[in-house]
């Protein structure tokens, strides 16, 4: 766990603190195909 | 005639069509050498001798009637239960979509290529198989999670192999065996019967020694024509951080050189959000992979595994909703940035295949596990969910391939074929014609996992 941590740990930690309060997630998302333009992109 | 296997895909199947080469003959010397050269790799790890010889007689006049082909423990066959890699079955005996296209198209089966345990690795060290070896030395890995699949073609075993890739594991074990290997774009391989078909980062692909091989197994694949274009004048699109930095030297060298051998006209970028979508890769992977294991699974797992299970189970909700709005952010981004390039490009790996015995590899930033700094430069792929694809460039001072990767929008895989067959061309297809030094004395089988079954033989269900 502590090995798993030392790893990956920082990187989730930023993650987590990253300010993304700008960013909607895509409620249509499909990986198949580019983004939807039907639902903004949020406040950025 | 040399050793039919020593033969493209596409020659294969032209000479099994003009009577050239007889179709049962090809395949007991395809078996006969998986015999004499997979003995120090463990990369076909089930064989089919009896399965695929009713496949050939079966065989319909498709376009690869009769050309032998293996596919990674993560599909269902009639008489094969996928097991990922692990002890256990993950899924009974069936019909995969993929196992339809390949009899529909007159191939041949023969048999099950080795997976990283669960596909949860980039280095297939770890298996219930054992670990599998690289083509270029076998005490170094073949990768993961479709490291079977990416060995077996590097070493002339078979032509063709298919490949399944959640955050990198065509990609990567592509670029350290020296062969070609797509991620098409998410959904364009149909996944039923792939054992991992429930995740939305996880897309199926073709393994093959080069761009022309792949683009026609692709097409088998995918089951739409994949048209040849004109890769020589495109835009790359080259994003600085985070993808070239860190890398072993040699490597970001060869990407940069072969860039220039291209010709191409390089637009540099960048993309916001970049900076976590390692971290996201590891979150969409985790929190889709993690339910469908059970707890005693998770209790009798490989021990590297079963921890970082454990350390995964501990994310909260709040990372789960900060990394869905990265992929969010990306999918713009790089939507966006498709505006301004045809291509992105960026090494496949950052350093070459690691020891078996240690996969760590050496970074300027110090050494470091594998698997990070692969998912780094590969999980963006899965994230976004365009096509991406692993070329050879070069062969690093230690003997090892390196491999450049090429990504373009979603459903532009023949752009990307195109593209690659450029590049081979530009190189003089030095790269994807070079071939192991199969004699070399220190090819050792590699070491078996310790207390793990392994079992070679099979017995058919049907």
């Amino acid at each position: 766990m502590r090995v798993a941590d030392g790893v990956y740990g920082p990187q989730l930690r930023a993650l987590v603190a990253a300010d993304l309060r700008a960013v909607w997630t895509e409620p249509d998302m499909d990986p198949s195909r580019a983004p939807s333009a039907r639902f903004p992109a949020g406040s950025e | 005639m040399s050793h039919p296997q020593d033969l493209s895909l596409r020659n294969q199947a032209a000479a099994v069509a003009s009577g050239e080469l007889d179709a049962a003959e090809l395949l007991d010397a395809t078996f006969a050498r998986i015999e004499e050269r997979d003995g120090a790799l463990n990369s076909v790890v089930v064989r089919f001798p009896d399965e695929a010889r009713r496949m050939l007689a079966d065989a319909p006049r498709g376009p690869l009637h009769g050309v032998p082909v293996v596919v990674k423990d993560m599909f269902r066959l009639p008489w094969y239960a996928p097991r990922d890699g692990a002890p256990a079955d993950a899924a009974p005996p069936g019909e995969s979509a993929v196992y339809r296209r390949l009899r529909d198209a007159g191939a041949v089966i023969v048999g099950i290529a080795q997976c990283h345990y669960w596909g949860a690795g980039t280095t297939g060290h770890v298996s219930a198989w054992g670990p599998c070896g690289n083509p270029w030395n076998p005490a170094h890995c073949a990768g993961g999670s479709s490291g079977g699949s990416a060995a077996a073609v590097g070493a002339r075993l078979v032509a063709a192999a298919v490949g399944t890739d959640g955050g990198g594991s065509v990609r990567l074990p592509s670029a350290y065996c020296g062969v070609t290997g797509m991620k098409v774009t998410f959904g364009a391989i149909e996944v039923d019967g792939y054992t991992h078909g429930y995740s939305d980062m996880g897309a199926i692909g073709p393994i093959c020694r080069d761009a022309a091989d792949a683009r026609v197994f692709g097409e088998v694949l995918s089951g739409r024509a994949l048209t040849r274009g004109d890769g020589r004048r495109l835009r790359v699109g080259v994003v600085r951080d985070p993808w070239w930095t860190n890398l072993d030297p040699e490597i970001e060298r060869a990407c940069d050189d072969a860039l220039d051998a291209a010709g191409w006209e390089r637009v540099e970028l960048s993309l916001g959000g970049a900076e976590h979508q390692q971290a996201a890769a590891l979150v969409c992977l985790t929190i889709q992979s993690l339910p469908m294991l059970t707890a005693d699974e998770i209790a009798e797992a490989e021990p590297v595994l079963r921890a970082l299970a454990k350390f995964e189970l501990l994310m909260t909700p709040v990372i789960v909703h900060q990394a869905a709005r990265v992929r969010s952010l990306l999918r713009r981004e790089v939507a966006r940035a498709f505006a301004d390039c045809d291509v992105l490009a960026w090494p496949t790996v950052p350093a070459p295949a690691p020891p078996i015995e240690n996969p760590t590899v050496e970074l300027p930033s110090g050494r470091a596990p594998a698997d990070p700094g692969n998912l780094r430069q590969t999980g963006f792929g899965n994230l976004t969910g365009i096509p991406g694809i692993s070329v050879p460039v070069g062969l690093h001072s230690s003997g090892l391939p390196m491999g450049l990767q090429l990504q373009a929008p979603w459903s532009e895989e023949a752009r990307l074929f195109d593209a690659a067959e450029h590049l081979e061309e530009a190189t003089g297809r030095e790269f994807v014609d070079a071939e192991p030094d199969y004699a070399r004395p220190e090819a050792e089988p590699p070491h078996q996992n310790a207390g793990l079954e392994a079992p070679r033989s099979y017995t058919s269900r049907s």
